[in-house]
């Protein structure tokens, strides 16, 4: 019978929804498995339960010592695990944004220069004035600038190649590869300067991480999240279109403006602390579309979970390895590099043939 | 009751003038079909009733009411069209986008039974129902259109305004869309204003023509009256011979060219 209750649309939906939470939780959990595991791995092995010990004494729920070096270890550990999952949470949640903002499932912000965007000019403002790694604010703001002006830049250059999905993509490359060209002369000169090692700042890593950058990344990402999920039933509309999106009574360029002002925030803050780590935030996209499908009220939470856990996870990776072949920090931006790239290529073949 | 009054409306892309001049009204209940040659400037027109393209010159008045006074949001609720485009790679489904066409009613974050009960009537009324999971860009022109059409009958808007229904549409197609058209239409009271190429379904299925040529209207009236040998030889530049039949409207054959 067609008119059987379990066929009615609402029923179907309900369960629909339903099962997208029960995903959403599994994926919560994922995560903060991640988290404890990143925790427990490094040079000094601490066990899960002293790390969950740890923890819930640090909440005031139990009292557990885990001896001074336990505690130092832990510490940075903690620093480095946040950070990761911030910034694997604020790539992908930008992958996110401007693939609908653009209609391009292509789009990535490291494709599209905006990492190497708010590199530069990050190199440029540390090369002027050195002091200014020391004020948070003023990091976040020029980072921020520097993710802006490539977007512009890149989405000039696309309208003059008459705007097409791969003509984006195009444009995006050419100016990622000129920024980022700037900012190894410059990232070289300021490695002198701070005592930052050069590949750090250009291969992505979380070596360096200390709890000023929790903070930082903290911030830009619940500020970029929340905008995200105010903006995300209306990102719902704008994917088939300004036509559509305005006759359904929203207003698709403030919208889109929105919705780059915060990708440029969430990427350009995240590359201030990480260096460039590039294809998170095209990988994570589309496996949450796959598991949670396309509707933004979802996807945007999805996708910072899985951004957060596949970028933890690759963290602790290569740590592990860092630690097995003894040969110092590997750079974490590499190795998605290494992830990303193909996954790059299959969706452009998927793009080319279709 | 609604009517929209479009009163020596102008509108030009960058130096070329794609509409001069144009006066004209429309009713409730009534369906409405644009037809002239290509560039004359029929879903230009047609964008302009939409709010999509402010014009350089002229008015319209929906209800007596500037259209650009009316706030994007209330004209959700009276007005849908049906241009939209589906973006490939993303794998967007059937009810990912029609479930958008409920967001002017909606209150909360969450679509609510009835916007799920609204939806489901639709796509029973265009016998689309299993096309429901589909992803879009899988779909065929048929059945394309006929989501659009359960798409524009979900806005539950007042007017509808939509370009080429039957474009890529084979003849049983290109009936059943403007069979539903005309169905929600005249059950509901609704005013359908639709840009057409095939002259005889537009004579068919319209009460009234307008026949627009280089952004001028030419003829404006009942499609007998409109379908003239003379008027199409003045537009399309194709000396023609018009057949009537019964059933099956005014039939053109053209004959050659001018």
């Amino acid at each position: 019978m067609t008119n059987n209750s379990v066929d009615r649309l609402h029923v179907k939906y309900r369960l629909k929804l339903k099962r997208i939470v029960i995903k959403i939780a599994l994926l919560t959990v994922v995560t903060f498995s991640v988290f404890i595991l990143s925790l427990s791995v490094g040079s000094v092995h601490i066990s899960f339960i002293d790390v969950l010990l740890a923890l819930l004494s640090k909440l005031g729920i139990t009292n557990y010592d885990l001896g001074s070096l336990g505690k130092v270890v832990l510490g940075i550990r903690f620093s480095r695990t946040m950070v990761a999952i911030l910034v694997g949470s604020s790539l992908a949640v930008s992958g996110v944004l401007i693939q609908t903002t653009t209609r391009n499932p292509l789009a990535e912000p490291f494709l599209l220069g905006l990492s190497s965007g708010a590199l530069m000019f990050l190199c440029i403002s540390l090369i002027i004035s050195p002091k200014i790694h020391m004020s948070s604010a003023a990091i976040m703001l020029i980072s921020f600038a520097g993710a802006l002006t490539a977007l512009l830049v890149t989405m000039t250059i696309s309208e003059f190649l008459g705007g097409t999905p791969l003509s984006l993509i195009l444009a995006g490359i050419a100016v990622s590869a000129m920024f980022a060209g700037v900012s190894q002369l410059l990232a070289f000169i300021v490695q002198f300067k701070l005592n930052i090692p050069f590949l750090i700042l250009l291969l992505g890593s979380f070596s360096n991480i200390v709890l000023t950058h929790v903070f930082i990344v903290s911030t830009s990402f619940t500020v970029g999240f929340i905008i995200a999920l105010v903006i995300s039933k209306k990102l719902n509309t704008l994917i088939f279109g300004d036509e559509h999106a305005s006759q359904l009574g929203y207003n698709p360029k403030v919208l889109r403006y929105i919705a780059i002002l915060t990708t440029s925030f969430l990427t350009g803050v995240a590359v201030s602390v990480s260096g460039l780590i590039g294809f998170i935030g095209l990988v994570v996209p589309h496996i949450s579309r796959l598991i949670v499908g396309n509707d933004h009220r979802v996807l945007i939470p999805s996708s910072a979970l899985i951004g957060g856990s596949l970028l933890c996870f690759s963290d602790i990776i290569v740590r592990y390895f860092s630690i097995q072949l003894g040969l110092g920090e590997l750079p974490v931006g590499a190795l998605m590099s290494i992830i990303g790239a193909p996954f790059f290529i299959y969706l452009l073949l998927k793009k080319m043939r279709g | 009751m609604v009517k929209i009054k479009i009163s020596s409306l102008s509108f030009n892309y960058d130096s070329i003038q794609a509409l001069k001049n144009v006066s004209v009204e429309f009713r409730e209940g009534e369906m409405v079909g644009i037809i002239g040659p290509n560039g004359a400037g029929k879903t230009t027109l047609l964008k302009c009733i939409a709010k999509l393209l402010k014009p350089h010159k002229g008015v319209i008045y929906l209800n007596g009411r500037e259209l650009w006074s009316i706030s994007n949001k209330e004209l959700a609720k009276i007005l849908a069209h049906s241009l939209f485009e589906v973006p490939k790679g993303f794998n967007l489904t059937v009810l990912d986008f029609l479930l958008t066409s409920r967001y002017p009613y909606s209150k909360g974050l969450w679509e609510t039974e009835e916007d799920l009960a609204v939806v489901e009537e639709a796509l029973t009324m265009v016998n689309a129902k299993h096309l429901v999971e589909r992803k879009m860009e899988e779909l065929s022109d048929g059945e394309l259109q006929r989501i659009i059409m359960a798409k524009l009958i979900a806005h539950q808007a007042k007017i509808l305004l939509v370009d080429e229904p039957t474009v890529h549409l084979d003849l049983k197609y290109q009936l059943e869309v403007l069979s539903i058209l005309r169905r929600i239409s005249k059950t509901k009271n609704i005013l359908t204003v639709m840009t057409m190429h095939d002259l005889r379904l537009a004579s068919i299925f319209s009460d009234k023509l307008v026949l627009l040529h280089e952004g001028k209207i030419i003829a404006i009236g009942k499609p007998q009256d409109v379908l003239t040998e003379e008027n199409i030889a003045k537009t399309y530049g194709v000396k023609v011979k018009i057949l009537k039949h019964p059933k099956a409207g005014l039939i053109v054959i053209p004959l050659s060219t001018l």
